[in-house]
C-alpha cells in the first residue's frame, strides 16, 4: 500500500523547505564550510599528488618518480623497516593494553582509578619525549644500559619501546570501551551453564574484545607507521619512511622525491583507515538499554596478578616521564649530575629561546578557539540542518579524511600549495596562521565525531518545538543546543589545545623564522645533541598540557553540576 | 517589530569566529616596525651573541631569525626561491652560497670595510662580491678521554688511525646530505687521498661508524656526552665542551684537514634590502670579528687574531686548499654517491 512507501521517507523531509532568510544563511554557512575544507585540505592534497608525477620543471612524467624511488636500492629497506617496526610495536602495544584494560575492568584490584589515569599520561607528551628519556635510561651512558645486554638503543629497539609508550593510551582507550560494554548477564548465563572461568573468558570476554582489539590495531598501526618523533630521536641509522621523508626534503632539497615518499606514507595509513571504517560499520548494536554493567567477583589471585602487572606498566610510564624531568635538571650529563635549572634557560641553547614556547601557546590557543568554533558549528550544520543532503554527505566524508592523513604529508602539501606565488592565499605562508590552519585540519576528525555524537543525542524534536514556537533556528541553537553541549565543547577545546601543544609532524615543514614552536625547538636542540634543554622544553610542554586538562576537568565538574542536571543522577 | 535576521546567541558565535579570524590575521600582518629576516646555519651561541650586538645597534629593528643546519637552510631557500622570505643569510657554508649565486639568488654588495677582508674570505669572481666570509674552521676529531680510558682505547692522531678495528662502533659522523661539516670532511679527504682514495677511505671508515647524524656539531657533542667515543666534527663545539669541564680532546689529524668558510650574503629580491645591507656591514665590522674570533681561530678580517682558550693548536698549518667552486659543482654527485654507498646502513653496529 501507499503508506508503506511513505513510512520509509525520513520525517524531516516533510518539514517545509522554504527559502526564508534563515535557511539561506544556513545554506551559505554550509557552502562556506565546504569551501574551507576544499581549500585547506583537498586542494593541497591534489597539489601534492600532482607533484609526485612531475619532474623538477613541472612537466608531467607519470609514475617515473615512483619508479626512480623504487630503483634506489635502499627503498625496500626503508619501506619494510617501517612496516616491521609498525607490526612489532602494534603487537606489543595491543598485548599490554589489552591486558591492562582487562585488569581495569575485570578485577577488583585496588587503585583502578589511579592506574587508569596514569595510562593516559603519554597523551600529554610530544612524541619526541619518550626517545629523549630512553637515551637517559638505556643510551650508551644510560642508567640502565646494562639491561640492553650489549644491544644498542639506537635503532629498532629504541623505536619500538618509544612507540609502545606513545601509542599505549590510544590502544587502551579503544579496548577499554569495548570491554565496558560487555553485558554482565552474559557471564551469569555462562555460569548457569556451568562454564568454567577460562571458558567464559574465551566465549564471552574475548569475542567482546574482538572489535575493540581490531580497531585498536588499526589506530596503533597507523600512528606508528606515520610517526616521526620517536625514530628521529632514537632511530640512529635505522631509516624509516617518516625520517626518510624528512631527510629527502629538509636534507636534500628533493621535493619531488619527498612527494613520492609522502604518498607512500599515506597509502598504508589510508588502507588501515578504510578497514577500520568498514569494521565500525559492520559492528552490530554493542549494548542495548537493558544491559547490566559487569562487576567482577572477588578473586585474590587474579586481583594480585592484575595489580602487579598494572604496577609494572605504571612504573614504566611514570619512569619515562620522570626521567625526562630529571634529565632536564642535570648540570652536565653524564659527568656532573648535580641538579640545576640551567637547561631551562632556553636563550642559551636555542635561537628563539622562550619565544618558541610562547609561539606554542599562541598556536594551541588559536587552534582551540578557531578550531572549536568551526568544528562544532560545522558538525551542527551537518547533523541538524534540513535539506542539502548531498552536500552534507560529501562534507561528512571529507571531514573523515584528516584521520588517514599523516601530519608530515599534510605539511608537505601545504608548502606546495601555499608557497606557490600564484596562490592568492600565499600571504599566510610562513606565518602563525598557516600553522593554526594546518593543525585545525590535521586534528579535525576526532572532535568532529565527538561533536556529532553529542548532537545526535539531542532530541530532533527540539528544533520542531522551536519552529512551532516561532523561534528562529539560531535562537534554538544558542539557547538549547550550545548549553546542552557545553561539556562536549570544552572537551573539544581541550583536545585541540593539548594536541597542538604536542604535535610536530605537519609543523616540521611549515614553521618559519618567527613562528617556531616548542616541539620544533625540541627537535632542533636534539639534532644538536643538546639533550638537557630538549628534555626541558618537552617537560614544559607536558606541564602545559597537564594544566589544561586539569582545568578542563575542573570546569567540567562545575558545569556538569549546573547545566547537566537534566541528564539525571547517573552522571 | 522587525525581527533581527541573526539573533544574539548566534551573533556571539559569529563574533567569536570573526574575532579569532581577525586575531589570526593580526599575527599574520607585518608590524609597523622595520623588519629583517635572517637565515643562519651558524653555531647557536655564536649567532646569538652576534644578533645581540647587532640588536643593540638597531634597537628598533625587529629581527626574525631562523637557524638550522646548512642542508635545511638551503632547502628552505630553494623552496622559497620564487617567493623569497629571507632577506639575508648570515652564516652559511660558502659552497652553498656559491650554489645560490649560480641560481641568481644572491645580490651583489660591497659591505663597509671590505678592503680589510682577506682574499680567500670573499667572492673573487665578481665585484662587488656576492658573498663575504666571516670565519673559517677545519675538520677535527673529538675524542672522549674518559670513555676511551674505560674502553681501553687510545686517542687517534690521524685520519688513518680512525680505521683501526678497536674503534668499531665508536665513531659518529655528520650526514653530508644535511650537514656542511659532513661534506667538508669528505672534501678534505678528497684533497688528501684523491677522490678515489677518499671513497676507499670512507668504505673502511663505514665499518667503524655507529651513526651518521643530522648536524655537524652533533658528533662532537655525542662524544662529549659519552654517547659515542669519537666524533668527526669541527673544533668549536669541542672547545666549548672542554671549557664546560668535559674530559674531551679536540684533535687535528696529522694528514691535514679541509677547511670551510662561512659567510654572509644578501638575497636578491629581499623585502628589506636596507636592513640587510646594514647587517652585512655589521658582519664584516671589527666588532663582529671580535665575536667571530671568540669562537673561531680563523676569521675574515686582517689582524684579528685573539687566542681562543683550549682551541687546538696547529689548525692553520694543517689546512689543505679547498676549491669552493669545485665543491659547489660536484656537491650533488658526491652526495648521491655517498647515499648510494652508505645511506643503506640500516642496522646500527
Amino acid at each position: 500500500m501507499v503508506t508503506t512507501v511513505s513510512a520509509i521517507e525520513p520525517p524531516q523531509r516533510k518539514i517545509r523547505i522554504s527559502t526564508s532568510g534563515e535557511d539561506l544563511l544556513l545554506r551559505l554557512c554550509l557552502i562556506a564550510l565546504a569551501a574551507f575544507l576544499v581549500v585547506a585540505l583537498l586542494l593541497p592534497i591534489y597539489t601534492l599528488l600532482s607533484k609526485g608525477v612531475q619532474d623538477v620543471d613541472g612537466n608531467f612524467v607519470g609514475l617515473q618518480n615512483f619508479i626512480a624511488y623504487f630503483n634506489e636500492p635502499r627503498v625496500s629497506v626503508v619501506f619494510f623497516n617501517s612496516l616491521r617496526i609498525s607490526v612489532v610495536s602494534t603487537a606489543i602495544t595491543l598485548l599490554l593494553a589489552g591486558t591492562y584494560a582487562f585488569a581495569l575492568t575485570h578485577s577488583r584490584m585496588p587503585g583502578r582509578g589511579f592506574f587508569r589515569a596514569v595510562a593516559l599520561v603519554p597523551l600529554l607528551t610530544p612524541s619526541l619525549l619518550p626517545g629523549i628519556a630512553l637515551i637517559y635510561l638505556f643510551g650508551n651512558q644510560g642508567f640502565f644500559r646494562d639491561f640492553m645486554f650489549g644491544y644498542s638503543l639506537y635503532g629498532p629497539i629504541g623505536i619500538v619501546i618509544g612507540e609502545v609508550f606513545f601509542t599505549f593510551p590510544i590502544a587502551l582507550m579503544i579496548v577499554l570501551t569495548s570491554l565496558l560494554t560487555i553485558d554482565r548477564r552474559l557471564y551469569e548465563v555462562a555460569k548457569t551453564l556451568r562454564a568454567g572461568r577460562l571458558r567464559s573468558f574465551f566465549t564471552v570476554t574475548l569475542p567482546a574484545m574482538k572489535f575493540g582489539l581490531s580497531a585498536a590495531f588499526f589506530a596503533t598501526f597507523t600512528k606508528v607507521f606515520t610517526d616521526f618523533g620517536v625514530p628521529i630521536v632514537v632511530g640512529g641509522s635505522y631509516p624509516v619512511l617518516a625520517t626518510d621523508l624528512y631527510q629527502k626534503v629538509i636534507g636534500g632539497f628533493d621535493f619531488q622525491m619527498g612527494a613520492v615518499v609522502g604518498i607512500l606514507l599515506f597509502i598504508p595509513a589510508a588502507i588501515a583507515f578504510l578497514i577500520g571504517h568498514l569494521l565500525q560499520r559492520g559492528r552490530g548494536a554493542g549494548i542495548d538499554g537493558s544491559a547490566v554493567i559487569y562487576i567482577p567477583e572477588k578473586s585474590r589471585g587474579r586481583d594480585l596478578a592484575c595489580f602487579i602487572f598494572c604496577t609494572a606498566i605504571a612504573v614504566a610510564i611514570l619512569g619515562i616521564l620522570l626521567m625526562a624531568v630529571l634529565g632536564s635538571m642535570f648540570r652536565l650529563w653524564p659527568y656532573n649530575l648535580s641538579l640545576s635549572l640551567a637547561s631551562y634557560n632556553f636563550s642559551e641553547h636555542d635561537s628563539s629561546g622562550w619565544g618558541a614556547y610562547r609561539n606554542s601557546l599562541k598556536l594551541a590557543g588559536g587552534t582551540a578557539l578557531f578550531g572549536t568554533a568551526l568544528i562544532f558549528f560545522g558538525a551542527y550544520l551537518l547533523e541538524r540542518m534540513p535539506g542539502a543532503r548531498l552536500l552534507r554527505a560529501m562534507i561528512g566524508f571529507i571531514a573523515m579524511v584528516p584521520l588517514a592523513m599523516p601530519g608530515m604529508v599534510l605539511g608537505l602539501s601545504y608548502i606546495f600549495f601555499f608557497n606557490d606565488p600564484a596562490n592568492p592565499l600565499g600571504g599566510i605562508y610562513g606565518t602563525m596562521m598557516i600553522l593554526i590552519l594546518s593543525t585545525v585540519v590535521h586534528l579535525y576528525t576526532v572532535p568532529h565525531l565527538t561533536a556529532l555524537t553529542a548532537l545526535k543525542q539531542i532530541d530532533p524534536g527540539i528544533e520542531a518545538a522551536g519552529a512551532s514556537l516561532k523561534v528562529s533556528r539560531f535562537s534554538t541553537f544558542g539557547r538549547v543546543i550550545l548549553p546542552v553541549c557545553l561539556p562536549t565543547i570544552l572537551r573539544i577545546a581541550s583536545y585541540l589545545f593539548m594536541n597542538s601543544m604536542t604535535t610536530i609532524s605537519a609543523l616540521v615543514f611549515l614553521y618559519s623564522a618567527n613562528s617556531k614552536v616548542a616541539t620544533i625547538s625540541v627537535l632542533l636542540m636534539n639534532d644538536n645533541a643538546m639533550l638537557g634543554p630538549a628534555a626541558a622544553m618537552s617537560v614544559l610542554i607536558v606541564a602545559t598540557s597537564a594544566g589544561v586538562v586539569s582545568l578542563q576537568w575542573l570546569l567540567m565538574r562545575g558545569l556538569l553540576g549546573r547545566t547537566q542536571a537534566w541528564r539525571g543522577s547517573e552522571r | 517589530m522587525v525581527k533581527p535576521l541573526v539573533p544574539h546567541p548566534f551573533r556571539a558565535l559569529c563574533a567569536t569566529l570573526m574575532v579569532s579570524g581577525a586575531a589570526l590575521l593580526g599575527t599574520a600582518q607585518t608590524a609597523e616596525a622595520e623588519e629583517l629576516t635572517v637565515y643562519s646555519a651558524m653555531a647557536k651561541g655564536h649567532f646569538a651573541e652576534l644578533m645581540e650586538a647587532f640588536q643593540a645597534l638597531e634597537p628598533d629593528l625587529q629581527i626574525n631569525q631562523l637557524i638550522d643546519s646548512n642542508g635545511p637552510i638551503m632547502a628552505r631557500l630553494l623552496a622559497e626561491q620564487e617567493n623569497p622570505r629571507a632577506d639575508i643569510i648570515f652564516g652559511a657554508s660558502v659552497p652553498g652560497l656559491v650554489m645560490l649565486e649560480e641560481r641568481g639568488m644572491l645580490e651583489q654588495y660591497a659591505p663597509a670595510g671590505l678592503d680589510q677582508i682577506k682574499d680567500r674570505f670573499r667572492d673573487n669572481r665578481s665585484d662587488p662580491p656576492h658573498w663575504v666570509g666571516t670565519d673559517a674552521w677545519a675538520s677535527a676529531i673529538c675524542f672522549n678521554e674518559a670513555e676511551g680510558e674505560r674502553l681501553g682505547v687510545e686517542a687517534p692522531t690521524s685520519w688513518e688511525d680512525l680505521l683501526r678495528p678497536e674503534y668499531a662502533g665508536m665513531i659518529t659522523m655528520p650526514n653530508p646530505n644535511s650537514s656542511a661539516t659532513g661534506l667538508l670532511a669528505i672534501v678534505g679527504w678528497a684533497e688528501i687521498f684523491g677522490e678515489e682514495g677518499a671513497w676507499d677511505y670512507m668504505d673502511a671508515l663505514h665499518e667503524n661508524v655507529t651513526q651518521y647524524v643530522h648536524s655537524g656539531s652533533k658528533p662532537c657533542r655525542m662524544a662529549a656526552s659519552g654517547e659515542a667515543v669519537i666524533g668527526i666534527s669541527y673544533p668549536a663545539p669541542g672547545v666549548k665542551a672542554i671549557n664546560d669541564g668535559v674530559p674531551l680532546s679536540v684533535i687535528i689529524p696529522a694528514e691535514g684537514v679541509g677547511s670551510e668558510v662561512e659567510g654572509v650574503a644578501i638575497i636578491a629580491g629581499a623585502r628589506n634590502p636596507d636592513a640587510a645591507r646594514r647587517l652585512a656591514d655589521f658582519a664584516t665590522s671589527f666588532e663582529a670579528h671580535q665575536i667571530h674570533n671568540s669562537y673561531y681561530a680563523l676569521v675574515g678580517r686582517e689582524g684579528v687574531t685573539n687566542d681562543v682558550p683550549n682551541y687546538p693548536a696547529g689548525e692553520e698549518e694543517a689546512l689543505v686548499d679547498v676549491d669552493f667552486y669545485w665543491v659547489a659543482e660536484n656537491r650533488d654527485r658526491i652526495l648521491e654517491e655517498w647515499q648510494e654507498r652508505y645511506g643503506r646502513k640500516d642496522e646500527p653496529r
